[in-house]
């Protein structure tokens, strides 16, 4: 269990990251949310003791996170580039603890799991970025942490890339590495965690298991395809917003009950519904409620 | 030492041997060495044997003499008038010609360009011909001769030099300059590599999962130690290469080796490591608030002119070591690898005082180390084109 209590940190006068708490379950997946600078990396700096924070204390099952159990994914990928993959991997392997000949083997496993056992002799500099990310990823698990921290992980990545790496971080979490992770894509987040916390300008505005989270915004959308016009519904009790789609009308509701109300009209005034969907807030609707429109990812 | 510091000093020390820009300067500075130590046989080839025409009419051969005075080229005897001689030095039949006469000896040397060297040897071997036929004629008995030729003996004792005669100090000087400059170019080129490593790590943002693995101390002084062992593996090269090749070359007895004892050793080894670790702490941390490796140069420059100044201090000194001024300079850290251990070389310095400049170097040694690694844990995390402007936010991050 990770756990972080009442965490600030402050540069000078400037507050990165303001009284934040979470925790997250062994094996689990947990996901932070937030702007440019709304201080996940700052939060990340201090799980790997890089940065120690002003206030709140961080644990491991208890106790101080021992190095040698982290691995670590920067946002800003670095790498020998000059250097041999395999002879740079092995290396950042011992330097967290492990034996040179089991990080061998664990890199032989890791590049046959991405398909890419004919780069390990070669130079980093000598990859495409997809591949040299994929290195990086490698790096960061080889020595096999309990607590995987990733910052942006995906990003910069073309479709194929983003499912292989998030079936490595499936496969890992099942086999009971808890992890952490940042994205600005919040399809990413809500595919990958159960637990999350949306950080705007240093301080957590959503924290928590995301079911209880959606569930706790009594709000959601019903997805509409009619011939009825609805563009003007947003002036009707119960109708928070309405926005045309390309198959139909997006509303947002205020509870179930009003979604209810609506279907029970369209059907009287004899309108043709081709579908109707009632569905829970996205983490997309979530996050932009929360953090502003200003947002841009 | 930790087991991290051994597995960064490892992959430091290997891949700095491996990498090809390591094999290159090797290479490239054997060669150089190579021909220094050959630099007078490389002269001699490009310059053919001199040619000497000797037109003469005296009765007594000149050659013997002129080898005695040191010449060391072809004699021709040839019977030319001034203006077959002329002829000849225009034609290139001979680099000079000697026209000589006797009685009074005189003589005339035709050459297009100035030849100093022949001229003299010319003017010894005449002038002993001369001194003979006065001699003779006089008829001054050899005895007499033999006083007139034997010096007064002067002893020279010196109270303040080590014991060191004027001639040994001489040569001592001209060892220490060798040893001094060894030292500046040595720490000037090592220092350099590792601001150029540290600012490579960053930029290529390695040095995030490095420090996040291991202490900012041990990286340090992984990268300075296993720069240290690279550099040491490639000036033993150079050093016992030279010294092959200097004494095959008969260079080496210009250099006055006798005078190399084993204190001398302990002193430069010393010294030497002493100031290596002051200027590669100081480096390694400016090397870790520039963001590129471009700005490196920028920051250090400060550093390397006290390194330069260093070693022209030692320059200007070599000629009065006992100033008031060196024994000053000498206790201050950025000098005292140089300074001292010229003073140390050629006078008499109070244990005292070899003792104060080392307390005092290995003081900013720990103070070097103090500061920096702090900056170091600090630069890293923070990327910028001022390193000034990083430096504060370094300084504002700190709890």
């Amino acid at each position: 269990m990770l756990e972080l209590q009442r965490i600030t940190k402050r540069f000078g006068d400037y507050t990165a990251v303001d009284d934040l708490s979470f925790k997250v379950p062994p094996g689990q997946i947990f996901g932070l949310l937030g702007a440019n600078g709304a201080g996940k990396t700052t939060t990340f700096r201090m799980l790997l003791g890089l940065l120690r924070p002003n206030e709140g204390t961080i644990t491991w099952k208890g106790e101080a996170i021992p190095l040698s159990k982290i691995g670590y994914l920067p946002e800003e990928r670095g790498l020998y580039p000059k250097i041999r993959v395999d002879e740079q991997l092995v290396f950042l392997a011992e330097l967290r603890g492990m034996r040179r000949k089991d990080a061998k083997a664990s890199l032989d496993e890791w590049l046959d799991f991405f398909q890419i056992p004919q780069y390990k002799t070669m130079r980093v500099e000598q990859l495409s970025k997809g591949n040299q990310q994929k290195i990086q990823f490698i790096s960061s698990v080889l020595h096999k942490p309990d607590l995987l921290i990733l910052d942006e992980p995906f990003s910069g990545l073309d479709p194929v890339n983003v499912e292989q790496l998030k079936g490595a971080v499936r496969h890992l979490s099942s086999s009971g590495t808890t992890i952490v992770f940042s994205s600005h894509r919040m399809d990413h987040v809500e595919e990958l965690c159960e637990y999350l916390a949306i950080l705007d300008k240093g301080r957590p505005v959503v924290a928590g298991y995301l079911p209880d989270i959606k569930d706790s915004y009594g709000k959601a959308n019903v997805l509409l395809t009619t011939d009825a016009d609805a563009s003007e519904w947003q002036h009707l009790p119960g109708i928070l917003s309405v926005s045309q789609e390309a198959e139909g009308y997006k509303l947002q509701v205020a509870s179930k009950g009003d979604a209810d109300a609506i279907l029970r009209q369209l059907v009287t005034s004899g309108a043709r519904v081709e579908r109707f969907m009632w569905e829970q807030l996205s983490l997309n609707d979530i996050f932009i409620e929360e953090v502003g429109k200003h947002y841009e990812p | 030492m930790s087991r991290k510091f051994w597995t960064m000093y490892r992959f430091n020390l290997t891949q700095k041997l491996k990498a090809k820009s390591f094999l290159i300067t090797t290479v490239l500075m054997l060669l150089f060495v190579a021909a220094f130590s050959n630099f007078e046989r490389i002269v001699d080839w490009f310059q053919d044997e001199p040619t000497l025409a000797v037109v003469s009419n005296l009765d007594t051969d000149i050659a013997p003499l002129l080898k005695q005075a040191g010449y060391d080229g072809k004699i021709v005897k040839e019977s030319y008038t001034e203006s077959e001689a002329r002829a000849a030095v225009m034609k290139d039949e001979a680099d000079a010609v000697a026209i000589i006469s006797g009685e009074p000896f005189a003589a005339n040397l035709l050459s297009k360009s100035p030849e100093g060297e022949i001229q003299s040897q010319l003017s010894a071997a005449l002038k002993q011909l001369k001194d003979a036929k006065i001699i003779e004629e006089a008829r001054i008995a050899p005895e007499v001769l033999a006083q007139i030729a034997n010096p007064v003996p002067v002893k020279q004792t010196l109270t303040a030099t080590g014991g060191k005669s004027e001639e040994e100090l001489f040569a001592a000087s001209g060892l220490v300059y060798v040893l001094i400059f060894l030292m500046y170019f040595t720490i000037a080129l090592y220092g350099g590599m590792i601001v150029t490593e540290v600012a490579n790590e960053k930029s290529s943002r390695v040095m995030e999962l490095l420090i996040s693995a291991a202490s900012p101390i041990e990286h340090m002084f992984a990268k300075i130690l296993s720069i240290a062992t690279a550099s040491l593996i490639q000036l033993s090269l150079f050093v016992a290469f030279g010294y092959y090749s200097a004494s095959r070359t008969g260079m080496l007895d210009n250099l006055s080796l006798d005078s190399l004892s084993v204190s001398t050793f302990i002193y430069l080894f010393v010294f030497f490591l002493l100031g290596y670790l002051l200027y590669a702490t100081i480096l390694a941390s400016l090397g870790s608030l520039v963001s590129r490796v471009e700005d490196a140069q920028q920051v250090t420059l400060p550093v390397i002119m006290l390194l330069v100044a260093a070693f022209m201090i030692s320059m200007f000194s070599l000629n009065s070591p006992a100033n008031q001024a060196v024994t000053v300079l000498s206790f201050v850290p950025f000098f005292t690898p140089m300074v001292m251990f010229l003073r140390v070389m050629l006078t008499d310095v109070p244990a005292w005082q070899v003792g104060l400049s080392l307390v005092l170097m290995v003081a900013s040694i720990a103070l070097a180390v103090f500061i920096g690694t702090r900056f170091y844990r600090g630069g890293v995390l923070f990327y910028g084109s001022n390193p000034v402007k990083q430096l504060r936010r370094i300084l504002a991050s700190r709890e």
